[in-house]
């Protein structure tokens, strides 16, 4: 090994002690994602609060890994959970067979599920991989509060 | 469903015609949609359906050009003719599709994600396939409250209907109920009911199959479950003896929807299903199913894994000897099984009887060519002798109405008044004297060309001379088929594998049986029940009741092991018309229970005598080889579709002949259709409930001091009914009282001798 | 109205009907002359004589416009919404009809009992559309909402038929 070589290979070892890190400290500073990406699932509301899923389980018939579970129901009067005439009893989605392929959104005659930019999806146990419909909805939007009568506007 | 009916390309009345440039064949007078379907051509339809009569051409969604007729032509509706140009995908038909498919679902919601019919419509389907893709209308539907109740079981969303008029029709003409009505014209056409009534009828359900779009939905399956959430088996209904072909669907393990099957089985049902076979399955998850086994102590009940309950089971029979009693709806591998425990060594010389009629004098009618269930529609002439088929065997109902409606005359005699008798001429008898009856029908028999004899095994077994002047009739016109009305689910099969209805009963009572044990047999509940209870008083051995509900033998025996439902395991059943037809499971049931096969073989293994088969499938196997009227089947052979099996020697067990005369009278019984246990238990079939009651003569009840609705108990030499309120029925026999056979808390059975469904009874007024 | 008395009007008539259905017509129009509508027992009543079900009965019955299941106020006007009728403004004629006897969107009868509003199609008075029909004996026209308003306050004001044309 010459003294060239030395310096050459310092060479590039002080170049780069020079440049800025690209490492970024994860937990605290994340990596933006892309616009498309696509990542943990979200079921949406209607501004009134009713689920937009109606419980149709065509997303469980377009998911190639077979990770989603709905069993509907029926809405009642005195229990209206979605705009239909049924609503998604149960919403499951196994994360650790989704494979994030987004066809569950495209199915979607509702717009009811979309995948969205979370990614960090880990769990201690298998079970727990198992995301129900509670983890997955939007939560219900405040009601706003209303007008009493004689308020000024 | 089937939406074409089958065709016939060997037939010798070929036609030739061209079909879209192609030279095809079909018989003459077959219709141009089924013509085409035979020949790979789609032609697409919404009300043909060939099971209900002659097609109507309400839909105009088959509309094809046939050269040299002015316009479009309805396929459906065309025969077939020699040399006819047809084509079914020039522009001017595609336009008229597209075109009809855009006015059907300009009124048609867009719903299909709540539609519990969505993946599984046929609208969906042919719009996806024949449809313009695009709708000019820009206009608002119209809406009806969303679905209103057509019945407790059936939803009608009145916005979905495309009025195709199957249901109309199917009510109509097939099961003939007469209820299902078009009301209104146009836009605000509806299918409704009398004044909006409840559709209660026995054949409903089949409404919601034959329905192309989602307008008629089953309630109980209400957004279950989607078809690709599903899995469909090919099974066969156990709860009569008709045997009808069904599709069980499962999600999740459990059963959520009894159907007719896709292709019908032509030969047994059709794809009709009554009400009973479609939503009685409920009764599997009833709160009296038993879902863990019991060890009765005398400390008291203590419940117990499968395991240690056949362990218990094995150690009450070792050393004893056993007797083993079927029920009539036990399958041919757990008959198998218990036979060959009997004689293989392994429960030594076991005595195996069946709970059921005895009908071993019926063999020389039985001889005679016999006729399955479709060869009923070809029949000129039907002849129904004695019995209710209406009520206990109902799929032959919708048979003699179809065979009516193509022609056929429909004669008969009995002592009982049936649903069927207003279809032509019958002859009232006495009880016991069938044969009087019989008299005036051997001329109409043997002046038609295709007679069809239906006669009801538990009321010729007990009219010795009935079956004299049966077996006669059919000697005296050889053309004549015979097809028995059937008395218990797997009657026909057990007999066929040899095990009688006598034998344990006295073993028992002799004290000569040691263990008892009942496979889903309830004696205390089945007729005789106070014979049986009797001895069972005085017998001091244990009983090991293998069983799916909880009932009167499940309470006294020493050790209950929970089986699987009818739904749930695998075996085959011999229809009343010999067909032998498997049963596939469509549900998994609870944990700690098993099929009764799977429990008599692990009984087996602990007794130390592993058998040598492991499955259903090779216990059918061992049984068969062993009884000649099930020589050469294989389950490849049964199939899906069922064969019929072979002769078998007669038994020669005879139940007492029943006479009436004027001092005595005769208790019938008659298991109604949803009169009985199964139906009261089910929450489906709520509203369809029958009330036990005794039907008798007005001048009967007059004689013996009864008023309408006054409770009467009946008594016989061997034993008393419950107090049951009196119905009069100017149509019954005088002399006759109709009891409801297996109805809840089983109230006449009592009054039944073991093996037989009629008695000689008094009447006492409580 | 029971069913002998159905049977004895049908029975003279029988012979001059092909179809044994067709009977239940004239049937359906004999039973409505008592009341003046159809209820649930004349249903019955024909359904027995003619040998159908009450159920296709009503079918029959709820076809046509001149079978009423309820009972019709005093006077019927019948007001055209065919398509000639359509595009010289029967529906404004219709729905200030509607809005001034209090009756829904879809016809029905006024609160007084004496005036019975439904929709008709085609009467054959093109020429003078948009027209209304009364009692369905005379067809008039051309109608403004404002003229029909004063037939049907006419029709209100005139002693009542004498005998059920229906």
């Amino acid at each position: 090994m010459s003294v060239q070589d030395q310096i050459k290979g310092f060479g590039i070892t002080f170049r780069t002690m020079l440049q800025k890190p690209l490492t970024l400290g994860y937990p605290e500073v994340k990596t933006p994602v892309f616009p498309r990406f696509r990542g943990r699932h979200q079921l949406w509301r209607y501004d009134n609060g009713l689920e937009k899923c109606v419980g149709c389980s065509l997303c469980v018939a377009a998911c190639p890994a077979d990770c989603i579970r709905v069993v509907a129901e029926e809405n009642t009067q005195e229990h209206r959970v979605s705009a239909g005439e049924r609503y998604a009893r149960i919403y499951e989605i196994n994360m650790s067979r989704c494979i994030f392929c987004g066809y569950c959104e495209v199915a979607c005659p509702f717009d009811a599920i979309t995948l969205e930019h979370s990614y960090e999806l880990s769990e201690r146990e298998r079970d727990l991989m198992v995301y129900t419909k509670d983890m997955l909805l939007t939560p219900a939007p405040k009601q706003p509060p209303l007008r009493t009568e004689g308020q000024r506007v | 469903m089937a939406d074409y009916a089958p065709v016939d390309l060997a037939a010798d009345n070929l036609v030739t015609f061209e079909l879209n440039g192609r030279t095809v064949s079909a018989p003459a007078g077959t219709m141009l949609v089924d013509a085409a379907y035979a020949a790979g051509v789609e032609i697409p339809i919404f009300c043909y359906e060939p099971r209900l009569g002659p097609p109507i051409g309400a839909c105009r969604m088959c509309l094809v050009e046939i050269e040299g007729m002015r316009g479009l032509q309805t396929a459906c509706s065309t025969p077939v003719t020699e040399d006819m140009v047809v084509r079914t995908n020039s522009p001017m038909a595609k336009d008229a599709q597209d075109g009809v498919l855009e006015m059907l679902l300009a009124q048609h919601p867009l719903d299909c994600p709540v539609c519990d019919k969505g993946g599984e419509c046929p609208l969906q389907d042919r719009t996806f396939k024949f449809g313009p893709g695009k709708s000019r209308f820009i206009e608002p539907k119209r809406h009806f409250p969303k679905p209103i109740e057509l019945s407790s079981r059936i939803a009608l969303d009145r916005e979905r209907c495309i009025s195709c008029f199957r249901c109309v029709r199917f009510s109509q003409d097939v099961a003939q109920d007469g209820q299902l009505t078009m009301q209104e014209r146009g836009a605000r056409s509806e299918i409704t009911t009398f004044t909006g009534d409840a559709y209660e009828a026995r054949f409903s359900g089949n409404i919601t199959d034959i329905c192309p779009v989602g307008a008629l939905t089953s309630i109980p399956y209400r957004f279950v479950a989607r078809p690709w959430d599903i899995t469909n088996t090919p099974s066969v209904c156990g709860s009569c003896p008709v045997g009808c072909n069904t599709e069980l669907t499962t999600r999740d393990g459990e059963l959520k929807r009894i159907t007719g099957r896709d292709t019908p089985n032509v030969a047994v049902e059709e794809g009709w299903l009554c009400d009973k076979g479609r939503w009685g399955y409920d009764i599997a998850m009833s709160p009296n199913r038993l879902s863990a086994p019991v060890v009765r102590e005398a400390v008291g009940d203590r419940t117990v894994s499968i395991e240690d309950g056949v362990a218990a089971a094995a150690s009450l029979l070792t050393g004893r000897r056993v007797g083993i009693l079927l029920g009539g709806a036990v399958t041919l591998e757990e008959a198998g099984i218990a036979l060959d425990l009997a004689t293989n060594g392994t429960l030594d010389n076991a005595v195996v009887a069946r709970l059921g009629v005895a009908s071993g004098n019926c063999a020389p009618v039985r001889a005679a060519t016999g006729a399955q269930l479709g060869d009923i529609d070809a029949a000129d002439l039907v002849v129904i002798v004695g019995g209710d088929p209406a009520a206990q065997q109902p799929i032959v109902e919708l048979r003699v109405r179809k065979a009516r409606r193509f022609g056929a005359r429909v004669i008969g005699c009995g002592a009982r008044p049936h649903a069927l008798e207003s279809l032509g001429d019958f002859t009232r008898t006495a009880p016991g004297h069938l044969a009087d009856g019989m008299m005036g029908l051997a001329d109409a028999i043997s002046n038609a060309a295709r007679p069809v004899v239906l006669w009801d095994e538990a009321d010729l077994a007990s009219d010795p001379g009935a079956i004299a002047a049966l077996t006669a009739l059919l000697a005296a016109s050889p053309h004549a088929t015979q097809l028995m009305l059937g008395a218990d689910v797997n009657g026909v099969g057990l007999s066929a594998l040899g095990v009688s209805t006598t034998g344990l009963f006295e073993a028992i009572a002799a004290d000569e049986v040691d263990a008892v044990i009942c496979v889903h047999a309830d004696p205390l509940e089945a007729a005789g029940s106070i014979a049986w209870q009797a001895v069972f008083d005085g017998f001091r051995g244990p009983v090991i009741a293998i069983a799916t509900y909880a009932s009167a033998m499940t309470e006294r025996a020493d050790l209950v092991l929970p089986a699987l439902t009818m739904w749930e395991q695998e075996g085959t059943l011999v229809s009343m018309t010999h067909r032998a037809q498997r049963l596939r499971p469509g549900a998994a049931g609870p944990a700690q229970a098993a099929a009764g096969w799977e429990l008599l073989i692990a009984i087996a293994h602990h007794l130390g005598h592993p058998p040598a088969y492991r499955t259903a499938a090779s216990a059918f196997t061992h049984t068969v080889a062993s009884h000649p009227a099930f020589f050469g089947m294989t389950t490849d052979l049964i199939g899906t579709d069922g064969v019929v099996i072979g002769a078998w020697p007669a038994d020669d067990v005879s139940p007492a002949a029943i006479v009436a005369d004027p001092d005595h009278l005769v208790l019938v019984a008659t298991r109604d259709t949803f009169g009985d246990d199964m139906t009261a238990r089910s929450h489906a079939l709520r509203t369809a409930v029958s009330a036990p009651v005794l039907r008798m003569h007005p001048a009967t009840a007059q004689a013996l001091w009864l008023n309408e609705h006054d409770h009467a108990v009946l008594i016989s030499d061997v034993g008393s009914s419950s107090a049951l309120p009196v119905l009069c029925d100017a149509r019954v026999a005088e002399g006759l009282i109709v009891g409801p056979l297996g109805a809840p808390g089983s109230p006449i059975e009592g009054a039944l001798s073991r093996n037989q469904h009629q008695a000689i009874v008094r009447v006492e007024r409580t | 109205m029971n069913a002998d008395q159905v049977r004895a009007h049908i029975d003279p008539i029988r012979h001059e009907y092909a179809e044994a259905r067709s009977l239940i017509l004239p049937a359906l129009k004999f039973a409505q002359t008592e009341k003046g509508h159809l209820t649930r027992e004349d249903l019955e009543a024909v359904g027995e004589a003619t040998g159908f079900s009450a159920a296709y009965v009503e079918s029959v019955a709820s076809f046509y416009d001149r079978l009423y299941l309820a009972p019709t106020g005093a006077r019927v006007v019948s007001v055209c919404v065919t398509l000639s009728c359509m595009l010289r403004g029967a529906d404004e004629v219709w729905d200030h009809l509607c809005e001034r006897e209090g009756v829904s969107h879809h016809g029905g009868t006024s609160e007084d009992g004496r005036i019975t509003i439904q929709e008709a199609q085609c009467l054959g008075y093109c020429d003078r559309a948009p027209c209304i029909q009364a009692d369905a004996e005379e067809t008039k026209g051309p109608f403004t909402p404002g003229s029909a308003a004063a037939f049907v306050d006419a029709l209100r004001a005139a002693p009542d038929p004498h005998e059920f044309w229906r």
